[in-house]
């Protein structure tokens, strides 16, 4: 294996792993624990798991911020789609911040996340899982983005956006496995099962938080029925392990990534996750690409970090 | 460049990553930025009054904003989809319509299985500060809330009286003793409540009730208007300026299906942006055909990956 390969790789995997820190405590571990009662008398040692949650959102931030500066710098040839997304996504931050040109940030995200997914489009089997995460990810934004500040959706295409949005985000993930190339192995797929049964349990029983962590950490409804959700996860997960047994960790890192952003348009950061989740899901598997990927002529990186 | 000497740059840049990232959490910048649902807030000329089934507010494109059913806490609950939303201000006082379909109005809560309809609005009770948590608030993060009540505006209709045993005389304090020592759930002198909370079980009226308010059911739909002044008018209730948009979250009861306290319908947190323009002059789905077309292009983009994918197995198929 290369050797900036290899640095690359390593780039990527402290991103995803800042990115899934964040998650697990930020938008999952805190927002179930406020509503524990009685929990005062821990208060400090909370905070302080708040505070490394906060350090691991920073720390993504920066790592995110590189990973993309190496997208643009490191890959010869560089992918024009590629470079476009970044160039808009640097956009979108640039207006978000300033405040100028705002009302514009949501539809160039829609417009990033298509241009960093086109590889995929028309790749075959492999593909398709990531074309439809950008699809969630664009008709999930439509409903919010062809809005604007004054309205501009009726109601029933409104709520078709959401649902459509959210068929194609489910969709994704129960075809996830396909990024993998081959047959999981059966302990990827009895861990599949496991954390499948256990989220639709999770989301059958009425005391659970699962519906609104979906909502709030993934931007999905879940308004469709709980088995659905739980053979998302299950798939996911199958894919999940079975991209670390074949130690692939770049394709851990750029499901983790997708993951951590999210199917809905949320924010500047959880769009550039996703970017860079797609981005480096759509390279070529550096071990055994079952399928080629990208239509134009493969990437290598020379510098990344 | 040695593997030694890679690794330890790799070790470095990873340090300065931190360094960086720590820097940005002391000073508390955050280069990244929410990319919520925003919903304007129009300047108006005439004063639009508490009707929303008026030409006036009917005419405003809505912003739909998705609701779900509250399960953050027990009792859960809510079956409210969506609603639209609509907001003006004229001369200092900012007016916000909500809208959703409802196909009965509950004004009746003499009965204990009887709940109202109602409809809430939450803000931040300071404006401009970290985002509080969105059930009620935290400790060190108040939410102000506007709620409506179907009940309280009708002045709490009974059932017939002929349907009781008992004929009280009914109206006296001494049969109404929630009422008499000043319950503002029993009052009923004013539609909205302006409460105050910061954290669970801490909801709160505040003592000023600023907060102007009127539904009307028609056609199987809730229209409710409420209006307060711009202008912060006490403690933990945050002022609404030109230009700067403030977190706003939403809640629905449906008092026919047994809605009340948590069994409600909520919103996630979106943006309310007043501002010094006037409101668009083209109608709602107006943007529905560059949706439609947006659709389109992902289906079309998914379509043709599975059919390059089939067509490869196919092949495989056909040499083996």
């Amino acid at each position: 294996m290369r050797a900036d390969r290899l640095r690359w790789e390593t780039a990527t995997r402290w991103v995803a792993v800042a990115a899934v820190v964040e998650l697990g405590i930020l938008r999952l571990a805190t927002r179930t624990i406020i509503n524990i009662p009685g929990l005062d008398v821990v208060s400090g040692p909370l905070s302080v798991v708040g505070a490394l949650g906060r350090l691991a959102y920073f720390s993504t931030l920066v790592l995110l911020a590189a990973t993309l500066v190496g997208l643009v710098a490191g890959f010869r040839p560089t992918r024009p789609t590629t470079l476009i997304a970044v160039g808009v996504l640097v956009a979108v931050a640039v207006a978000t911040i300033t405040g100028v040109g705002e009302g514009a940030a949501g539809w160039l995200s829609l417009v990033a996340v298509v241009c960093v997914a086109w590889p995929a489009v028309g790749s075959g089997w492999r593909g398709l899982p990531l074309v439809l995460v950008a699809g969630a990810f664009v008709v999930n934004g439509l409903a919010q983005v062809a809005q604007g500040a004054g309205g501009g959706l009726d109601g029933p295409t409104f709520a078709g956006l959401i649902m459509v949005g959210e068929v194609l985000a489910l969709a994704a993930l129960l075809l996830s496995p396909l990024l993998v190339g081959r047959r999981p192995s059966n302990r990827a797929m009895w861990a599949g099962a496991v954390v499948g049964v256990g989220v639709t349990v999770m989301m059958t029983a009425a005391s659970s938080m699962t519906s609104i962590l979906i909502l709030w950490s993934f931007g999905l409804s879940a308004g469709l029925a709980a088995w659905a959700y739980g053979l998302a996860a299950g798939a996911v997960t199958v894919t999940l392990v079975a991209a670390f047994q074949r130690r692939d960790l770049t394709l851990a890192a750029a499901i983790l990534l997708i993951l951590a952003g999210g199917f809905a348009l949320t924010s500047t950061y959880q769009t550039a996750l996703l970017v860079v989740g797609l981005a480096i899901a759509t390279l070529p598997s550096p071990s055994t690409p079952p399928e080629p990927l990208q239509r134009d002529s493969e990437p290598h990186l020379e510098l990344v970090l | 460049m040695t593997a030694f000497r890679r690794r330890h740059a790799s070790r470095l840049a990873l340090v300065l990553a931190l360094l960086v990232a720590v820097a940005l959490q002391v000073s508390g910048t955050n280069p990244a930025a929410a990319q919520t649902t925003v919903i304007g807030a129009w300047r108006v000329t005439e004063n639009p009054g508490l009707d929303g089934t008026s030409p006036m507010w009917q005419g405003l494109p809505p912003v739909w904003v998705a609701m779900t059913p509250q399960q953050t806490t027990p009792p859960m609950g809510g079956e409210v989809g969506r609603m639209a939303v609509r907001a003006v201000h004229w001369e200092g006082q900012l007016f916000v319509m909500l809208e959703w379909a409802d196909p009965t109005p509950d004004l009746d809560v003499s009965r204990p299985e009887s709940f109202t309809d109602a409809a809430a609005i939450q803000f931040p009770a300071e404006a401009g500060t970290a985002v509080p948590a969105i059930c009620m608030g935290q400790a060190d993060g108040a939410v102000n809330i506007w709620q409506w009540r179907a009940a309280a505006e009708s002045g709490f209709p009974g059932d017939d009286l002929a349907a009781h045993v008992d004929m009280y005389p009914s109206t006296e304090d001494l049969f109404y003793p929630a009422r008499a020592a000043g319950n503002p759930m029993a009052v009923g002198d004013h539609p909205v409540q302006n409460l105050v909370a910061g954290g669970f079980g801490s909801l709160a009226p505040v003592e000023s009730q600023v907060v102007d308010g009127h539904g009307v059911h028609h056609n199987g739909t809730w229209t409710v208007v409420m209006s307060r002044s711009m202008d912060a008018p006490g403690e933990l209730q945050p002022a609404f300026s030109n230009q700067a948009g403030i977190d706003t979250a939403l809640a629905v009861w449906n008092g026919s299906l047994g809605h009340r306290n948590g069994i409600k319908s909520v919103s996630a947190f979106v943006q309310l942006r007043p501002t010094s323009e006037p409101p668009p002059a083209t109608a709602a789905g107006r943007n529905t055909t560059a949706a439609l077309a947006g659709v389109g292009l992902v289906l079309a983009m998914v379509a043709g990956t599975a059919f390059v994918g089939l067509r490869r197995s196919w092949s495989r198929a056909d040499a083996s």
